[in-house]
C-alpha cells in the first residue's frame, strides 16, 4: 500500500517541476515572440507569444493545485506571480510601443528595460520551488528505507513464527524491494528524459535566436542601405547638376540646358523610387495590428480623397453593402486606393464604371473592384503584382510599378490574397480575400484581455 | 534683423569623407555672407589632430564651429563626438551633426552625446544652401558663446 503512495509521491513531484519548467518556458517563448514582432512588426510573431502567455498562466495554476496542501509552496508561488506579472505587462508595453511609435522605439525599450532582472528573479524562484520539492522527494525516500528496515526486523523476530510467516514476511519484502526498483527505474526514465526536452528545447532556441538575429542584420542593413547609400550618391547628382544650372545656365546653350533638366528629372525620379522602395517595406515593418474595421466607412474616405480623379473622368462608381472585416485600417485604404485609382487610371474612352462588391466566403470576404478599363491580358495576371513591373511606357501611363506590389503585400499581412479574375466584356475584376471583423471584440477588449491574463492569479 | 558685424573670419572645421559634399559645402559657403575659413577633416581622427592641432594641423586656428558628418572611415562621427564633449577645452565648441541619415537611432544618440543639433542633409541643392544659411546665422550671428581667448 505504501509503496503505491511512495511511486505517487515521485510522480507528483516530477509534475511540479515539469510545470514550473512549463512557466520558465512559456516566459521564455512569450519573450521570442515579442522580439520576433518587435524586430520584424510581423502578427505571426504574436502567436508564439500568446501561446507563451497562455502556457504561464496554465502552469501556475497547475503548481497552485498542485502543493495545495504546501504552505511554503504556496508562499513562494505568492512571490512568483507578481514577478511574472510584472514581467509579462513589460512584454506587453512594448509590443504596444513597437506598434504605435516604431521599431527604433521598440528595441530601445527593450534595450532599456528592467527586464533581465525579473527574468532573473523568476529563475531562482522556480529554482527555489524545485529543490523544495527535491527535498520533500528525498524526506520521502528515508522514510521508505526506514520502512524497509522495518521490514526485515519483522523478519528476524519471524523466526520464531514459523517458516509460514517467514515465507509471507519473505513474499512481502521481495513485493516491497521489486516496487521499490520500479520507482526508481521510473525516477531515472523521468530524469533522463527531462534532460534530453531541456537539451532539445536550448538547442532549438539557440537556432532561433540565430534566426532572429540573421534576419534582424538584414532589416538593418535594408533600412542603412536605402535611407544612406542610396540616397548620398543621389544628392550627389542632384546637387551639382542643379549648381552647375545655376552658376554657368546663362553660358550654357538650349541643348546642354536640356540635357541638365534631363539628369536633374532622372535623380527625382530615382528619389520616388527609393521613397516607394522604402513604403513597400513598411507594409511589413510598420503595420498596425489587425482590428474590426468597416469597409464601408473606409471606402467612403478613399473616395472622399480620389474626388478629384472621379470628377475629372466622370468615373460612375458604384457599390454593395461592405462587410466589417478584421483589417489595418490605414493599409485597407490604402488597398482600396491603389484598386480603384488604378480603376480609373486604366480606363477606355467610354465611360469609366467601377464596382466594388463583396462575396462572404467560407473563411471571410472576397472584396472585389471591377471595372470597365483597358483589363490585363491573362498572361500578365500575375507579372503586375510584381514590384516594378510595368505593361506600359510612362508616357503611355504614368508610375513606377509599385501600386499592385504594394496591394499585394497589404492582402498578404491581412492572411489573405489578391488575383485578378477575366472579366466579361473587357476590363479587370481584382479580387482580395479578408477575415470577417464581424464577431471580434473591440481593440480595447483585446487589450484588456491581454492586461488581465497578465497580471491574473 | 541685423547682425553685429565679425572683425575677424569665422573658422569652421567641417568633417566630411565625401570628396563631393565638402565642394558642395565649400561652394555654398562662399556665397555666404559671413567671411568665413573652412578647415576639412576626411575622417574622424584626422578630426582630433585638428583641434588638439597636431600633424599637418600644428599651425590650424581653434573653430568656431564643427560641422561633423556621422559615417566617417576611421573614427566614426559618433566617436568623434563622445571625444569632443569629453574633452574640457574642446566641449564648448558647437558641433553642428550634418548627415545623410534620418535614423530615429541616429538622432538620439548624437544627443546623448551632447550634440548641439542635428540636420539631415537636404537633397535639393536650393534647400541645403538655405540650411547652410540658417547654419551660419544661428551659430555664427545669432547666439552668444563663450569667449575662449583665441585670438
Amino acid at each position: 500500500m505504501r509503496n503505491a503512495d511512495d511511486r505517487q509521491w515521485v510522480v507528483h513531484t516530477y509534475q511540479v517541476m515539469a510545470q514550473l519548467d512549463g512557466v520558465l518556458q512559456g516566459m521564455t517563448d512569450a519573450e521570442t515572440g515579442e522580439r520576433g514582432y518587435i524586430l520584424t512588426g510581423q502578427d505571426s510573431y504574436l502567436g508564439p507569444y500568446q501561446r507563451g502567455l497562455t502556457a504561464v498562466r496554465e502552469g501556475i495554476a497547475a503548481v497552485r493545485k498542485l502543493t495545495a496542501d504546501n504552505v511554503k509552496q504556496q508562499r513562494s508561488l505568492d512571490a512568483l506571480e507578481p514577478l511574472v506579472a510584472e514581467r509579462l505587462r513589460e512584454l506587453q508595453e512594448r509590443i504596444q510601443v513597437r506598434r504605435d511609435v516604431g521599431l527604433a522605439a521598440g528595441a530601445a525599450a527593450v534595450r532599456e528595460g528592467p527586464g533581465k532582472d525579473y527574468m532573473d528573479r523568476v529563475r531562482v524562484t522556480t529554482n527555489e520551488m524545485k529543490s523544495e520539492e527535491q527535498r520533500l522527494l528525498t524526506l520521502r525516500s528515508v522514510e521508505l528505507d526506514a520502512s524497509s528496515r522495518r521490514t526485515r526486523t519483522v523478519l528476524v523476530l519471524g523466526e520464531s513464527l514459523g517458516l509460514l510467516l517467514l515465507g509471507v514476511a519473505g513474499l512481502i519484502v521481495h513485493g516491497e524491494m521489486r516496487h521499490r526498483a520500479q520507482a526508481e527505474e521510473q525516477v531515472r526514465t523521468l530524469n533522463a528524459d527531462l534532460e534530453r526536452k531541456v537539451a532539445e528545447r536550448t538547442a532549438e532556441l539557440a537556432e532561433r535566436a540565430k534566426d532572429l538575429e540573421r534576419s534582424n542584420m538584414e532589416l538593418q542593413q535594408f533600412a542603412y542601405v536605402a535611407s544612406h547609400d542610396l540616397q548620398e550618391p543621389l544628392r550627389t547628382i542632384a546637387s551639382f547638376t542643379q549648381l552647375l544650372a545655376k552658376r554657368y545656365g546663362d553660358k550654357l546653350d538650349d541643348k546642354a540646358r536640356e540635357f541638365i533638366a534631363f539628369a536633374v528629372d532622372g535623380s527625382k525620379r530615382m528619389q520616388t523610387l527609393i521613397n516607394d522602395l522604402l513604403s513597400f517595406s513598411r507594409v511589413g515593418t510598420q503595420g498596425r495590428p489587425l482590428v474590426p474595421v468597416s469597409t464601408d466607412a473606409v471606402l467612403d474616405a478613399v473616395l472622399k480623397s480620389l474626388k478629384r480623379g472621379i470628377e475629372d473622368s466622370r468615373a460612375i462608381i458604384t457599390r454593395d453593402p461592405l462587410p466589417m472585416v478584421l483589417a489595418d485600417e490605414l493599409q485597407l485604404s490604402q488597398l482600396l486606393q491603389n484598386l480603384i485609382g488604378n480603376a480609373i487610371k486604366f480606363r477606355r474612352e467610354d465611360t469609366v464604371k467601377v464596382h466594388v462588391g463583396a462575396r462572404r466566403t467560407a473563411t471571410g470576404w472576397n472584396i472585389s473592384v471591377r471595372d470597365n478599363g483597358i483589363g490585363v491580358a491573362p498572361e500578365h495576371s500575375e507579372r503586375i503584382f510584381v514590384i516594378f513591373q510595368r505593361l506600359h511606357t510612362k508616357t503611355q501611363y504614368p508610375g513606377t510599378g509599385i501600386g499592385l506590389a504594394i496591394c499585394k503585400k497589404i492582402a498578404e499581412r491581412h492572411g489573405g490574397r489578391i488575383w485578378l479574375e477575366p472579366t466579361a466584356g473587357g476590363g479587370s475584376t481584382f479580387i482580395f480575400s479578408i477575415a470577417d471583423g464581424g464577431s471580434y471584440a473591440s481593440k480595447e477588449q483585446i487589450h484588456d484581455e491581454l492586461r488581465i491574463h497578465a497580471t491574473s492569479n | 534683423m541685423s547682425f553685429e558685424s565679425t572683425p575677424h573670419p569665422i573658422d569652421i572645421l567641417l568633417v566630411e569623407d565625401n570628396a563631393a559634399d565638402v565642394r558642395l559645402t565649400e561652394e555654398v559657403l562662399t556665397e555666404s555672407k559671413v567671411h568665413n575659413n573652412l578647415m576639412v577633416a576626411n575622417d574622424g581622427q584626422e578630426a582630433l589632430m585638428c583641434l588638439r592641432r597636431q600633424g599637418k594641423f600644428k599651425n590650424s586656428p581653434r573653430p568656431d564651429l564643427i560641422l561633423l558628418d556621422l559615417n566617417l572611415p576611421v573614427k566614426d562621427g559618433r566617436e568623434v563626438l563622445a571625444d569632443i564633449k569629453a574633452d574640457s577645452d574642446l566641449k564648448r565648441i558647437p558641433v553642428v551633426i550634418l548627415t545623410t541619415s534620418k535614423a530615429e537611432e541616429d538622432i538620439l544618440k548624437t544627443y546623448n552625446l551632447h550634440a548641439n543639433c542635428y540636420i539631415t542633409k537636404p537633397v535639393d541643392l536650393e534647400q541645403f544652401v538655405t540650411v547652410v544659411r540658417y547654419i551660419e546665422d544661428f551659430w555664427l550671428a545669432i547666439v552668444r558663446l563663450p569667449g575662449n581667448g583665441k585670438r
